[in-house]
């Protein structure tokens, strides 16, 4: 008789740790199902962002060739390899940032390097031997910023090379980005070609037309000038 | 009528924008690509208004292009068209309640721009015609076959109908339609056809310039004091009465 109480109530403490044990293990697992979750809609969110940023991506690319295809003085050589420079300048944006833990910003002047050599190793049968010197400045900035800003310097580059240096056994292209104020930055962008008379000729261009458009998306007026070579200088400031 | 549509282009991608007044501006728009902000834009809406106005949605500011849409919603007096890359169905379902008047997928194709522009700003000259035309008769309870033929009398009202012709879309015969068409729309079917046809003629002389004699003609009435004679009985008014006394108030309310 003593035996069997002591067994039921040997049972019934088994019973009520086992059913607390379940209702804790089942609240444990409900918190964790939660995190999930988020974590889940977070990366639905994330995703949807970048679908959205390659539609409109594709759109920049398509306006580009739009707005190119205006100008019917080039042959479909040239069309190709200026809507190649730029899609190179976009891509390699892409590129920087997804080798990088930073997935939203990265140092404009280490960018400028790449893209630099990108457009001289797309001028290789050019006999003018062209040096580069850049700034070791690091200045970070994001995506929103430096999407137009390489953009620009793509068009200046790709005219430099075009016209700049003509007749001309050597060349000097300057690119800087520095800081000059709390969240304000300054573009330099400059070569020792021949300046003016042919450079002119830029002025009109759909370049020219992509350059003023870009500066003003950077919030900023560019200066260009072309007394002793192509001259340009924008100040802009961070997104924000 | 005005030789030139302004359009207002909200677009902050400036590249985008310069592509889309390029597109637009080769086919006789005049197009303002200048964005700022949120808040500009509906300045400018305000004191500088547009003949239409494209939206891109997500501009890089706390507030977006559905905004702009909202305010255009309860301002009533222009229309927009969104063009956007968000398509999902959040977008989609905040899009739908400010009741644009197109959409615009990005990458979008020249040809869809130029025709969604093409047609909405046409819509919007005509909605009051549009208006009329469903303001009066409701048509639910109206049988299937009559209903034919006032379809077809909305459809073909600047030319000339008869009774005979309509009832040849039915199974009835002239005599039986047009007692049918009385019981129901309340009018004769001749009553109807000049009514519907002064309807429209009004839209024309509120928005155009032309002469109303052409007008008369163009709505299909033999001379021109049978149309004044009709649109008199109707609006109680002269047709010349009628767009003087429009044009007057129209000046007014700009000043």
């Amino acid at each position: 008789m003593i035996g069997g109480s002591v067994l039921l109530v040997i049972l019934i403490a088994v019973l009520v740790w086992a059913y607390q044990f379940r209702k804790r293990g089942n609240f444990i697992f409900g918190l964790s199902r939660i995190q999930l979750q988020n974590a889940i809609q977070e990366k639905e969110v994330l995703v949807k962002e970048i679908h959205h940023r390659v539609k409109n991506n594709f759109q920049l690319i398509s306006s580009m060739m739009n707005i190119q295809a205006m100008d019917k003085s080039i042959d479909v050589e040239e069309f190709v390899k200026r809507t190649t420079s730029r899609i190179v300048s976009l891509s390699s944006i892409h590129e920087k940032l997804y080798l990088k833990d930073n997935l939203y910003q990265l140092d404009a002047n280490e960018y400028v390097k790449e893209m630099a050599s990108y457009v001289k190793s797309s001028f290789m049968d050019l006999p003018t031997v062209i040096d580069y010197q850049f700034s070791d400045d690091v200045v970070i900035l994001d995506l929103e910023t430096i999407m137009p800003l390489g953009l620009i310097i793509n068009e200046l580059l790709t005219n430099s090379y075009k016209y700049a240096f003509k007749g001309r056994a050597k060349g000097l292209i300057e690119i800087s980005i520095k800081q000059v104020a709390s969240g304000k930055y300054k573009l330099t962008y400059a070569d020792n070609g021949v300046g003016i008379n042919e450079g002119a000729s830029f002025s009109k261009s759909i370049g020219m037309n992509l350059v003023d458009a870009l500066s003003k998306q950077l919030g900023a007026q560019s200066k260009m000038s072309f007394d002793n070579g192509a001259h340009f200088e924008i100040v802009f400031k961070k997104n924000d | 009528m005005k030789s030139s549509h302004k359009i207002l282009v909200v677009e902050d991608q400036t590249i985008i924008a310069l592509d889309i007044k390029y597109i637009l501006e080769s086919e006789g728009y005049e197009v303002d690509t200048d964005y700022q902000s949120v808040d500009h834009v509906l300045d400018k809406i305000e004191n500088d208004p547009p003949d239409l106005v494209l939206i891109d949605i997500n501009l890089g500011e706390k507030r977006s292009g559905i905004d702009i849409g909202n305010h255009l919603l309860k301002k009533d007096n222009l229309p927009f068209i969104y063009i956007t890359s968000n398509s999902d169905k959040i977008t989609l379902e905040k899009v739908k309640s400010t009741r644009p008047y197109g959409f615009i997928v990005k990458p979008y194709k020249k040809e869809d721009l130029i025709s969604t522009v093409y047609l909405v700003m046409n819509n919007f000259q005509y909605r009051k015609v549009d208006l009329l035309r469903n303001s009066e008769t409701d048509k639910r309870d109206v049988p299937i076959q009559l209903k034919q033929t006032l379809d077809y009398i909305d459809q073909h009202v600047t030319q000339k109908i008869d009774v005979a012709q309509l009832a040849g879309l039915t199974r009835w015969d002239s005599a039986h339609y047009s007692r049918v068409f009385k019981q129901y729309i309340g009018l004769t079917p001749y009553q109807y056809i000049l009514k519907k046809k002064i309807e429209a003629s009004i839209a024309v002389i509120e928005t155009t310039n032309e002469q109303l004699q052409y007008i008369a003609d163009d709505f299909g009435f033999s001379s021109y004091s049978n149309f004044c004679n009709a649109f008199k009985k109707i609006t109680n008014s002269s047709p010349e009465h009628y767009r003087f006394e429009k044009q007057s108030i129209k000046n007014r309310d700009q000043k």
